[in-house]
């Protein structure tokens, strides 16, 4: 999928809305161009976020870097596309690699993109197949430069390393054009030792949504990233937030795929309240209105791409260190260092659950105050990385 | 009758699938040759069962498009012998060496005093199949009974602390490293169970009721069982049958691992046992589980890890620039070294020691270049790690989930500070000790590059904060055995549990 940011509307979004899609049929199941308020339906029907296509009150839009392409893996590719903080490049143009099958045609079409709008920089967002997808891209168009956005942490048992080892790889052999940035710097270290170079980049705090209505709290019980194959702890929270919060605990959404998780929390007396879902989106979209609290605290380090869309769609969030940008004012209620603690994360659970719209509100008025903050005070813009437009 | 000194006992080489795996499903993902040639699984014939399955999906970021899953019983035919097989879903899982379930049994020579294995060799194909079975058989059950006398004999010679512990015997499992040393440090008779570092599942039958009957008719009160595997629970009927002891569980895992189903199993075991009134009270070495298990209808109590120093004792190490990562290969996803080397390599002037190593980290280190010192693959024995420890300025044991490790503490008894991971909660309750020793982020290596110079630099200062913090630590270790060995009588509350 192609989403244009940030113009409400393109004219293939146009036809597919009216129905006059010209696409030939064998694309049109797989490319389809969305604009960007597809991803900011809750936003733009919020009056609490800013309106899209406008810089958020009080950013210095001279300082803000020439947009570019931003290419990313799904809906949480997404969602953390919107998090990057300058120097990154804002996205004009997001390419969803997930929607396309194979990677030479993905590169025809994000190098007809790129030739259209005249944007000379793409941001590479980490992913399998972003991963796979940096060289080719490299090797197809010449005259564009890429970031490519390292995760925060490193999924071993899913071949991140040998990956990273391919992009410094690439790095090296065109240093000019290819950057790594590294979340939070965590991977600095690493890239150097492989005979790289990477720069720091940051996150930035979730927008404002609109606020959920009244009513019992469903757990979203997220995957993780695989990297800590259990759910052991999880099943615990879930059993003892239930103990605190009793009937404030609405339905509990569980990975349909996760057999195991399920039949914990079967043997937990928790079993009326389990649904299966398939994914995120879906789930969200079961649960639209409803206040939901995302339960995924894990330690790997990684960006939790799927708290990324539970906060954007207007959630909450239990999570491990590291896995989303929280303001300081709830960041000790949604996260904690010691994420497998189920005792403590249970009872975390369980105040988060009762006292929801307060922490609801707490979360968004933070998130306010940050943006009305100078923009020197949000993000400290070191001297760029790398002109996108040059 | 001790197997006299360069006699033979003739074992089976057992199929590692059959023996890990009894009751669980596993998915092979990959297998190579001991060559490192990879076999293609859709050509591997499974002629007893096993499901083929397509697209497998592991997490969000691993597709893989052909696995095979085995139950018991299924048989998976290897067109090799050595080699390596990937595994999913089993705590154990990761990559394993395989033995042919059908290869040529072993000569296995027994050390006359400490009946452990000291030699191995291809058995004599002379011996007639008969013959070979029985004495084995025997030779193994003499081997045992000797074995076990020596080790009651010292259990029982131990000093004690107090009455309580003189009539307790401990029983845990010396392959196990991390279990057998809490348990040798809790409680003053300990008893290993196997004597060696067999695995626990390779008990037969008829060496359980011999260790049934050696420990039945001791001179103690309570049991404390702090082996948690399946033949353990055999060994508690069996004593249960000849004489009933007050009996006590050890758990020595986390929140973490009930979503393991091998885990979650034994767990469900033990629950039921206690359910059935066979075992009185569980102790637990992860903080809070204890609570969580009471919620859930059980008598609980948390014991408190330790190492049986004084502290006050203690002298700080003199080692410099040189750090250690002990790992004793207990988990393929809880304590992963990688993040830690990485970090290493932001630290250039700093010497690496480790143990336990798989080939990836072997091969990180390599390939990151590290000053390396003395590396293991294998996990050391507890000597061989105590002097290792002390080679050391810092040990790294930045795990991701544990329940109270020793490590940290074996090795502060050295004089060696710790890095931990934020996975249990020791200096939980000393926030300058916290903010020095703990490493909120261990799955990001710049960070622990940072935390890592930080508490080298720090080794001075609080080296005595250190030594404070483990006598007060020690002394809540005791009270807390206390508690687990000397509370009331097993009690249930109302269970909320509907099917555990």
């Amino acid at each position: 999928m192609v989403a244009r940011e940030p113009s409400a509307r393109t004219p293939q979004s146009e036809q597919r809305a009216t129905g006059t899609d010209n696409t030939p049929s064998s694309n049109r199941h797989r490319l389809t161009l969305a604009d960007a308020a597809d991803d900011r339906t809750v936003a733009g029907e919020s009056d609490q976020s800013p309106a899209l296509g406008e810089a958020p009150p009080g950013r210095n839009a001279a300082a803000e870097p020439a947009p570019a392409c931003h290419i990313v893996e799904s809906v949480g590719g997404r969602a953390l596309s919107r998090h990057l903080a300058p120097p990154v490049p804002p996205a004009r143009i997001i390419f969803d690699l997930s929607a396309l099958v194979e990677a030479a045609e993905s590169a025809r079409l994000i190098e007809a993109c790129l030739r259209s709008t005249e944007l000379t920089s793409v941001v590479l967002v980490d992913g399998p197949l972003a991963r796979r997808f940096a060289g080719l891209l490299l090797n197809r168009i010449p005259d564009i430069n890429v970031l490519y956005i390292l995760n925060a942490g490193l999924c071993w048992q899913s071949g991140d390393w040998e990956a990273l080892r391919d992009l410094v790889g690439f790095q090296r052999h065109d240093p000019d054009r290819l950057k790594l940035l590294t979340i939070d710097d965590a991977l600095t270290g690493a890239v150097t030792a492989l005979g790289g170079s990477a720069l720091p980049c940051r996150l930035r705090p979730v927008s404002a949504r609109r606020r959920p209505r009244m009513g019992r709290v469903a757990l979203l019980i997220g995957r993780g990233t695989g990297e800590t194959p259990s759910h052991g702890h999880v099943a615990a929270i879930a059993a003892i937030a239930v103990a605190e919060a009793g009937d404030r605990v609405g339905a509990i959404l569980v990975p349909e795929e996760m057999a195991h998780l399920t039949a914990l929390l079967k043997s937990f007396g928790l079993g009326k309240r389990l649904l299966p879902y398939l994914t995120v989106e879906d789930a969200l979209a079961r649960l639209a209105g409803t206040p939901v609290v995302y339960v995924a605290p894990f330690p790997d380090g990684v960006v939790d791409l799927e708290a990324l869309v539970v906060l954007d769609q207007g959630g909450l969030v239990l999570v491990g260190p590291g896995a989303v940008p929280l303001p300081d004012a709830v960041a000790d209620a949604m996260s904690s260092p010691y994420w497998e603690q189920a005792d403590e994360l249970g009872v975390m659970l369980g105040a988060l659950v009762q006292g929801y719209h307060k922490q609801w509100a707490m979360l968004h008025d933070s998130i306010r105050e940050a943006s009305r903050a100078p923009a020197a005070d949000r993000a400290t813009a070191s001297p760029l990385l790398m002109s996108p437009a040059a | 009758m001790r197997p006299a000194p360069g006699e033979t006992l003739v074992v089976p080489v057992p199929s590692i699938l059959a023996r890990w795996l009894p009751d669980e499903p596993v998915i092979v993902t990959g297998a190579t040759t001991a060559l490192g040639r990879s076999i293609d699984l859709a050509a591997l014939p499974l002629p007893t069962g096993g499901e083929r399955i397509r697209n497998l999906r592991i997490g969000h970021g691993v597709h893989l498009p052909y696995a095979i899953r085995l139950t018991a019983g299924d048989v998976m035919r290897l067109p090799f012998t050595g080699g390596q097989v990937e595994l999913l879903s089993h705590p154990l899982a990761g990559k394993v060496r395989i033995d042919a379930a059908d290869c040529p049994p072993l000569i296995v020579t027994l050390d006359d005093t400490t009946a452990r294995p000291v030699g191995t060799g291809p058995a004599a194909r002379a011996v007639r199949a008969g013959q070979r079975r029985t004495s084995a058989r025997q030779l193994r059950l003499k081997a045992l009974e000797s074995a076990l006398d020596r080790h009651i004999a010292t259990a029982m010679a131990a000093p004690t602390q107090s009455d309580a512990q003189a009539v307790t015997l401990a029983l845990y499992t010396p392959r196990w490293r991390g279990p057998a040393a809490a348990t040798v440090n809790l409680f003053n008779r300990a008893l290993p169970i196997p004597v060696d570092d067999s695995h626990p599942e390779d008990l037969s039958a008829a060496e359980i009721e011999t260790c049934a009957a050696r420990i039945a008719y001791l001179p103690i009160d309570r049991l404390v069982m702090s082996g948690c595997d399946p033949s353990m629970r055999k060994l508690v009927e069996a004593i249960r049958r000849r004489r009933p002891i007050a009996t006590d569980l050890l758990w020595h895992s986390s929140f973490l691992q009930m979503g393991e189903p091998a885990d979650w199993g034994l767990l469900q075991m033990w629950l039921d046992a206690a359910s059935a009134g066979h075992i009185r009270r569980i102790g637990v070495v992860k903080k809070g589980l204890d609570g969580f298990l009471r919620s859930l209808g059980f008598d609980a109590a948390f014991v408190q890890n330790r190492v049986a120093v004084d502290p006050a004792g203690i002298r700080p190490t003199d080692a410099r620039d040189s750090a250690g990562i002990w790992l004793s290969g207990s988990s393929h996803y809880r304590k992963l070294p990688y993040a830690t080397l990485c970090a290493l390599s932001e630290l250039r002037h700093i010497t690496v020691s480790g143990a336990g190593f798989d080939s990836r980290a072997l091969a990180l280190i390599e390939e990151l270049g590290l000053r390396i010192g003395e590396i293991s693959p294998d996990p050391l024995r507890p000597g061989d790690l105590r002097a290792a420890l002390r080679k050391t300025a810092i040990t790294l044991s930045i795990t991701t989930s544990e329940c109270l490790p020793m490590l940290p503490l074996e090795s502060l008894a050295e004089g060696v500070p710790c890095l931990i991971g934020p996975s249990c909660h020791l200096f939980r309750d000393h926030p300058e000790l916290r903010a020095v020793y703990v490493a909120d982020r261990p799955g990001q290596p710049h960070q622990l590059a940072g935390k890592i110079r930080d508490a080298l630099a720090a080794t001075g200062e609080l080296f005595p904060k250190l030594t404070a913090y483990m006598t007060a630590w020690n002394e809540a270790s005791v009270a807390s055995v206390d508690a687990l060995i000397c509370g009331g009588s097993a009690h249930r509350v109302a269970s909320r549990r509907t099917s555990v």
